[in-house]
């Protein structure tokens, strides 16, 4: 007979903030190219580019690290969003254009303002642009004459520095050994590290404990065999 | 809440330089004291500080190696060494840490204890046949001083050499060993940027309702501590107490005093936080409070309390006191206490889960432990919404309530997944956050 299950702490959802400056961009090969481009900005090979990378590879961080520096206004490129005229009067960021959706003709009037008011536009997007369901043939012409970067699945090097800034962030600091442990085992992708830190982080809350090998062999446990964790998220 | 203000707290660095609570963690060196030995041990001044507290002494500078040959009354001798050698680590990998200093100057004694992170000073009277200065183990003439008889005077005399220091008192003659006084580091405050008077009875009450929260967990050192700031809330400003382990939260508000307008938030150590609670008794006492982005400093009468602050941000603690459970309970404190207590009798140490089925006017607590049985208790209670069925750690229900000043309380309870919020029916300036149990 399998015995009851314990019963569980709950921790309170405290959130945090992740730490999104210049100085704390991790930078390794699959992200050299993305950061050369926003680093390089305003000298861009055409005045559109697009940053396509997978969830959690950077791109979000990257934006807002142009945004800052080139004083970029966010925009939604639909009909009455005043995307148009933004993009006329300067420099503007469309994040997560294939999450988000956009208007067609509101897209390509923005680009075109872009180019003409010698502007930039940033677009950030986890699919290439021919993925993008676009049927305005236009559209699909300046599309294609834009200059997409492509942000790499993470090495290791990168995955572990990327823990350890996921940790840093939460004001935790671990054991350079716990993570190479961690990136020896997990699925090599951000968005897998971001799923164990947080996890971790909130089993650890709830129970109390420093952030162990054992816990994070736990952890990983679960989520090989796609257990939802104890303390639901 | 018709709220303002972040929760939040900028990370302070030290300005003289030395090593906050918080960045100790960045190089894993919590424990080690003696790694940051460089940046903390001063030379302690000949003189006075110019920003020593007004408690202390006045006279003329004393130099280092002066024989020094006071007698004072033991009973005063014993209440100041009292407060000041609990700041004194018992165990030490600095030998000058395990000592009190004793600096006779003008019409008293002031003596100081540190372990580097805070420091205690207290001035107490004494008659002076030779003013003068050295250190001794803490521990050791704390305890020789509890065990002469009361009401005996007491003779503290070191050697010329200042190698010994006697302890006589009748027919009693100790000696012992001396460290100089010059080796004695000193918390070099820095500068304060903001002052305030504060009752001991409001600082109390802050401390009162919130100390039981705070984490011990060392990893999450920035809750290691209570968080002191100021928020404006209902239209007043307030001084604001908040502590939490991340199952619970407790958090207490006092009227803003006078000069604490627009103070950093700043996350007070739970070793400064549990030696303050012992120093704030007589509801009499005004304390004055000086504070920094990485210090504070309390005076209290003659006693003069430094410490660093924890250099960590504070989690926004706003957003987990819930604003929308609808559930309302109301208790009678005291036979809700006494139900938890006895049906938690039977849980194991491990598992502390109390599981509260709340119906139409009645609770049932019930406890199941594998191992040895099960308990359940009725209860009445004031609840008409829909059942509930929700399990909590029965040691944090306890501590709540020791804290609730009022006979009634009120849980509000959204479901078993989620935080409760409890008060005083009677409302006071303090609330708690339950997160509960999956039973």
């Amino acid at each position: 007979m399998k015995s009851p299950k314990p019963a569980e702490q709950l921790p309170l959802e405290f959130q945090h903030v992740s730490s999104s400056g210049r100085d704390d961009l991790l930078i390794s090969d699959p992200l050299s190219a993305a950061v050369s481009v926003v680093d390089a900005w305003p000298n861009w090979p055409s005045p559109v580019v697009i940053l396509a990378g997978p969830i959690g590879s950077g791109k979000t961080h990257l934006a807002s690290i142009w945004r800052e520096r080139s004083g970029a206004a966010e925009i939604r490129p639909l009909e009455g969003e005043g995307a148009e005229e933004m993009a006329a009067a300067g420099p503007v960021l469309f994040e997560d254009a294939d999450r988000c959706g956009f208007d067609d003709r509101s897209l390509f009037h923005v680009i075109n303002n872009v180019r003409q008011n010698g502007n930039t536009l940033l677009m950030t997007s986890r699919l290439w642009p021919m993925s993008w369901p676009v049927e305005l043939p236009d559209l699909r012409s300046r599309l294609k004459a834009a200059t997409v970067v492509e942000i790499g699945e993470p090495d290791d090097e990168l995955l572990s520095q990327v823990i350890v800034k996921l940790f840093a962030d939460r004001q935790l600091f671990v054991d350079d050994r716990l993570v190479a442990y961690m990136v020896a085992r997990m699925e090599r992708s951000l968005d897998a590290a971001q799923k164990v830190v947080d996890r971790l982080d909130r089993l650890a809350l709830a129970r109390g404990s420093r952030i162990t090998r054992a816990l994070a062999q736990e952890v990983l446990g679960q989520m090989a065999e796609g257990d939802s964790p104890d303390l639901g998220d | 809440m018709g709220e303002t203000g972040t929760g939040r707290k900028g990370a302070g660095t030290a300005g003289d330089g030395s090593i906050p609570y918080g960045n100790r963690h960045a190089s894993c060196n919590w424990t080690d004291k003696s790694a940051n030995l460089p940046v903390h041990i001063l030379p302690a001044p000949a003189g006075k500080q110019e920003d020593a507290a007004s408690a202390r002494p006045a006279g003329r500078a004393v130099e280092s190696g002066t024989p020094m040959r006071i007698t004072i009354e033991r009973s005063n001798l014993l209440k100041s060494l009292n407060h000041v050698h609990r700041v004194v680590e018992r165990r030490n990998t600095i030998p000058i840490l395990s000592n009190v200093l004793l600096r006779s100057e003008g019409a008293g004694l002031e003596m100081k204890a540190t372990d580097l992170d805070l420091e205690i000073t207290e001035a107490t009277p004494a008659q002076i046949e030779q003013a003068g200065a050295t250190t001794v183990p803490a521990h050791l003439l704390y305890d020789i001083v509890r065990k002469l008889p009361d009401g005996s005077e007491v003779l503290l005399a070191n050697t010329p050499d200042g190698g010994s220091m006697t302890v006589a008192s009748g027919r009693s003659k100790f000696s012992l060993q001396c460290l100089p006084q010059s080796d004695f580091p000193d918390l070099t405050a820095g500068s304060f940027s903001h002052t305030f008077r504060l009752k001991a009875t409001d600082l109390k009450m802050l401390i009162d309702r919130t100390q039981f929260a705070i984490s011990t967990e060392e990893t999450r050192y920035y809750l290691n501590g209570i968080f002191m700031h100021t928020i404006e809330s209902a239209g007043k400003l307030k001084l604001r107490a908040v502590a939490t382990d991340g199952h619970r939260l407790a958090r207490a508000d006092v009227e803003a005093p006078s000069g604490s307008e627009g103070m950093p938030g700043i996350i007070i150590p739970r070793k400064t936080v549990g030696e303050l609670q012992k120093l704030v008794d007589n509801p009499e006492l005004i304390v004055t409070i000086e504070v920094s982005d990485a210090k504070i400093r309390f005076t209290l009468g003659s006693v003069v309390l430094t410490s660093k602050l924890i250099d960590g941000t504070f989690p926004d603690y706003q957003r987990v006191i819930p604003t929308n459970n609808d559930k309302e309970l109301k208790i009678d404190c005291q036979s809700f206490a006494q139900a938890v207590d006895r049906v938690s009798t039977i849980s194991s140490e491990r598992g502390r889960a109390v599981k509260l089925a709340i119906g139409d006017g009645q609770m049932t607590l019930t406890v199941n432990n594998p191992d040895s049985g099960s308990a359940t208790e009725e209860l009445p209670v004031g609840y008409d919404s829909d059942p509930l069925e929700i399990g909590f750690n029965a040691k944090y229900l306890l501590d709540i309530t020791s804290q609730l000043s009022g006979e009634e309380a009120v849980f509000m309870l959204a479901d078993p997944g989620s935080p409760t919020l409890v008060r005083d029916l009677a409302g006071d300036d303090a609330l708690y956050v339950l997160m509960p149990m999956r039973v």
